[in-house]
């Protein structure tokens, strides 16, 4: 046996001390008194003690000193062979995935991780010293370099676990910078391995990986989404998706609520190896909070993900200012939309005005315009939109994208047009309808600052009498809405409900270890029993000490 | 540590007591006059004692005429003769009484000064002796309230005797001296050389054919065994010295020991009629006073 601490032999010393004590405290009290005459004939008197009693003081100091020499041994920190006597650094990775919420044994495999890394911990030598990272996107440092192991206890009994399956990559990374500062320390990776990008092999190399928790059987919900849909003010689409990660199907109940009402239930199967997705169409001008909740039927090992929630932002009003000369087509098609408010100025909108959408018909914006979505229609002159090139005299509708959310429904190929202008766009624009390469209808629509410009006259032109223009005006409307964006559910996603640990096959160099499963008292530092002994012998002196007075 | 100062041991709320607790004693002591008691002694008076021959030299005015008439013999008609009643106090001065708390030698001489205070009031001839004193320097007995401030500043200045007095031999010394029979009051708290020190002076004192009262102070310290524990005990009167393991058995036979010779003193005292009073020095001194007024046999 070693010790790490040796010199505190020296503390012996203190036998010579104790056995003095035990002389001095042998010496009888003095006590006065006025009379000794009734205490004559009183037994036991001290010369009279039996030979056992006397041995019992003689046992009463061995015990002193065994416990003294306890103490001393415990001090002296004793090490087992095979253990290391060199201080030793180590940074300690706790991987805080949202898998690591499913079962494990009897707890969670988050519960294993953490009584790993105590474990770690309480294995540390004397002046050994380590680091705590939660391995989260971004890394965290839990605890600096110490080498107080109550301190570092507690960081990790305080650790949390993340709400989505983290990356695990910055967080090597950092432990791989933290080794430079200190050479030779030891990484350590307590997680799953289910991350949602797997790191290369260079990353875990040189990094002891504690594989924790097995393969469990889950499904839940990986997708739920409500998204606004651009065909009528109010209009929205509900989308869930539901998967599972067995090679059978599983049956549970999809519970839906409205605002707090039941929407629907349904008994769903899962198939193995595909989702299970339902969408619904409604609308709604309210906001709206959707949940669902997802109960499959036998064991399943990852409750997180069979709960979800989307929110429906109410539809506002959208006012537009049509910078414009009467022009009741452009006035028509845009105030006939619900929930918008069209006010028409002329010859250019008052300052301050707070429109969410500003048209200028054959005009051009102020010096200086800032306004947050604008729309040119046949701007005279070159401007930020673009440079102007010249007339394009009867020109033909070549291309339209379709794809384009501003042009979907919008059919623009037979259009008959008179006169146009030809720009060359500005940077960043995209061109939705185009004549030979002379844009037509070009802008930046999908995206702030939006920006359009129809380069024609509408009055030179059969647009304002087909179908395709108060399409046109509505998908231009429409897009303007700040709810227009999908608000789908924070769930922990399909990597996360699949399960799959990946060390295998990406950790090649790896080398993964299971957590030790020892009894508790495996993990008690050796010390420890020492002091218990030590603890134990004090209360058996004392006993000894007390009855001998006493009985 | 006994008090030497007179202040300190008698003050002024303790004169002032004295003073209604001999109103008090007046009451108790009912229809008793002035020096008023029966003597051994005989002499003129109303109360009719005896006929004694009539010898040479006795005053003839008290030839009883009549007598002589009918017997034709000369003789002497005797009656009790009235006198002051002599009060000794045996006040144990050895180094035993030094101690406790209070310390029983200032309570001893409060329960002195406060007795004497009655018997002078009642104009009886008082005296101190000081047990263990060497030489005997005793207060010679006096009379009269005025006599008592001196009283007062010889108790106080008493000191504590020291060790190794017997009580029997103490008091046989003083018998010597052939004092004046009377009403001896031992104060004491009768812790002697041996279990029958205490008892063999009172025979003395008995045989003297005084009259004999007991007051014994103890300190409540003393009845018990204490704190168990191993202690070396050591008797402050003689030095002795005892190493004892204080346990409950032998606590409990301390108790019995203390018992059985307290027990011995009260069938003492119950066999020759004396009156005793076995007090600790947590009752008040007045309150002891009073006690001896009810019981009797203390002041007269």
């Amino acid at each position: 046996m070693k010790f790490l601490w040796p010199i505190a032999w020296s503390l012996l010393g203190l036998a010579l001390p104790v056995i003095l004590f035990y002389l001095i405290r042998q010496r009888l009290r003095t006590k006065s008194v006025t009379t000794l005459l009734f205490w004559e004939n009183l037994a036991p008197k001290v010369h009279n003690l039996p030979l056992w009693r006397k041995l019992r003081r003689l046992v009463s100091l061995l015990l002193q000193l065994l416990l003294l020499a306890l103490i001393v041994t415990a001090v002296a920190r004793p090490i087992l062979p095979g253990q290391s006597t060199v201080a030793s650094s180590l940074i300690l990775l706790l991987d805080p995935s949202v898998t690591m919420a499913a079962q494990s044994g009897a707890g969670t495999r988050w519960q294993d991780a953490k009584n790993t890394a105590l474990h770690r911990i309480d294995a540390m030598g004397f002046g050994d010293e380590a680091t705590v990272i939660l391995a989260g996107d971004p890394p965290r440092v839990l605890s600096p370099w110490t080498g107080r192991r109550g301190d570092l206890r507690q960081v990790i009994e305080a650790a949390q676990i993340a709400p989505t399956v983290t990356d695990i990559r910055p967080a090597l990374s950092l432990a791989q910078n933290l080794v430079l500062s200190h050479p030779g320390a030891a990484i350590e990776l307590i997680s799953d391995t289910v991350w949602s990008v797997p790191p290369d092999k260079d990353s875990l190399s040189r990094v002891k990986l504690d594989l924790i928790g097995s393969g469990v059987t889950n499904s839940g919900i990986t997708l739920f989404s409500a998204r606004p849909l651009p065909a009528g003010a109010g209009e929205y689409q509900l989308a869930i998706k539901i998967e599972q990660n067995t090679a059978t199907p599983i049956n549970g109940e999809l519970t839906l609520t409205q605002n707090g009402h039941l929407m629907d239930v349904l008994q769903v199967t899962v198939p193995p190896g595909q989702p299970w997705q339902k969408f619904w169409r409604a609308q709604s001008m309210d906001a709206v909070v959707f949940t669902a909740q997802w109960k499959p039927q036998g064991e399943d090992g990852f409750a997180n993900d069979q709960q979800a929630t989307a929110h429906l932002e109410p539809v506002r009003e959208i006012k537009v200012t049509l910078v414009s000369a009467p022009n009741p087509f452009l006035e028509v098609a845009l105030g006939s939309q619900t929930l918008v408010k069209v006010q028409r100025v002329f010859p250019a909108p008052a300052p301050g005005d707070t429109a969410d959408l500003t048209i200028f018909n054959d005009t051009l914006p102020p010096a200086g315009w800032t306004g947050k979505n604008t729309v040119l229609i046949n701007p005279p002159q070159s401007g930020f939109w673009g440079e102007r090139v010249g007339p394009n005299d009867k020109p033909l509708v070549s291309e339209a994208d379709k794809d384009a959310p501003l042009m979907r429904f919008a059919e623009v190929n037979d259009v008959q047009l008179h006169s146009a202008t030809e720009f060359k766009p500005a940077a960043g624009a995209h061109v939705y309808v185009d004549s030979f390469g002379k844009p037509l209808i070009y802008g930046h629509w999908e995206s702030n600052p939006r920006w359009l410009v129809i380069a024609f006259d509408l009055d030179q032109s059969d647009f304002v009498f087909r179908t395709a223009f108060p399409i046109l005006c509505a998908n231009m409307v429409q897009a303007l809405r700040p709810d227009a964006i999908t608000d789908t559910s924070d769930v922990p996603g399909p990597v996360a409900t699949q399960l799959k640990q990946m060390a295998a096959k990406s950790g090649a160099s790896a080398q993964i270890e299971q957590p030790a499963t020892g009894h508790w008292w495996v993990a008690i530092p050796f010390w420890w029993w020492f002091a218990c002994a030590a603890l134990l012998l004090l209360l058996i002196e004392w006993s000894l000490y007390t009855r001998r007075i006493t009985e | 540590m006994a008090a030497t100062a007179i202040d300190a041991l008698f003050d002024r709320e303790f004169l002032k007591r004295l003073e209604a607790l001999s109103l008090a004693a007046r009451q108790l002591v009912r229809g008793r006059m002035k020096a008023e008691r029966r003597s051994s002694a005989r002499g003129s008076s109303v109360e009719f004692a005896e006929y004694r021959p009539f010898t040479e030299g006795d005053d003839w005015r008290y030839i009883d005429w009549n007598a002589f008439a009918r017997w034709r013999q000369l003789v002497l008609k005797l009656f009790i003769e009235e006198e002051d009643l002599y009060i000794h106090f045996l006040l144990d001065g050895t180094a035993s009484m030094n101690w406790g708390e209070p310390v029983k030698f200032d309570y001893a001489r409060q329960v002195v000064a406060g007795l004497g205070y009655l018997g002078l009031s009642n104009l009886d001839r008082v005296s101190v002796i000081p047990l263990g004193s060497e030489p005997l320097q005793w207060w010679l007995p006096s009379r009269g309230r005025e006599r008592f401030l001196p009283l007062l500043h010889y108790l106080a200045a008493l000191p504590v005797i020291g060790a190794g007095a017997h009580l029997e031999t103490a008091t046989r010394k003083w018998l010597t001296m052939k004092p004046r029979r009377g009403l001896v009051v031992v104060v004491s708290d009768l812790w002697g050389s041996d279990r029958g020190d205490a008892l063999r002076a009172m025979d003395r004192i008995r045989y003297a054919r005084h009259e004999l009262a007991v007051i014994q102070v103890m300190d409540e310290a003393e009845q018990t065994a204490g704190a168990a524990g191993e202690y070396e005990l050591v008797d402050t009167e003689y030095g002795h010295r005892r190493k004892v393991i204080l346990d409950r058995a032998s606590a409990k036979e301390f108790d019995d020991n203390f018992q059985h010779y307290q027990e011995t003193v009260r069938a003492y005292c119950r066999r020759h009629r004396v009156p005793l009073l076995q007090i600790n020095t947590r009752l008040p001194v007045f309150d002891l006073l009073l006690k001896s007024l009810r019981q009797g046999g203390f002041v007269r």
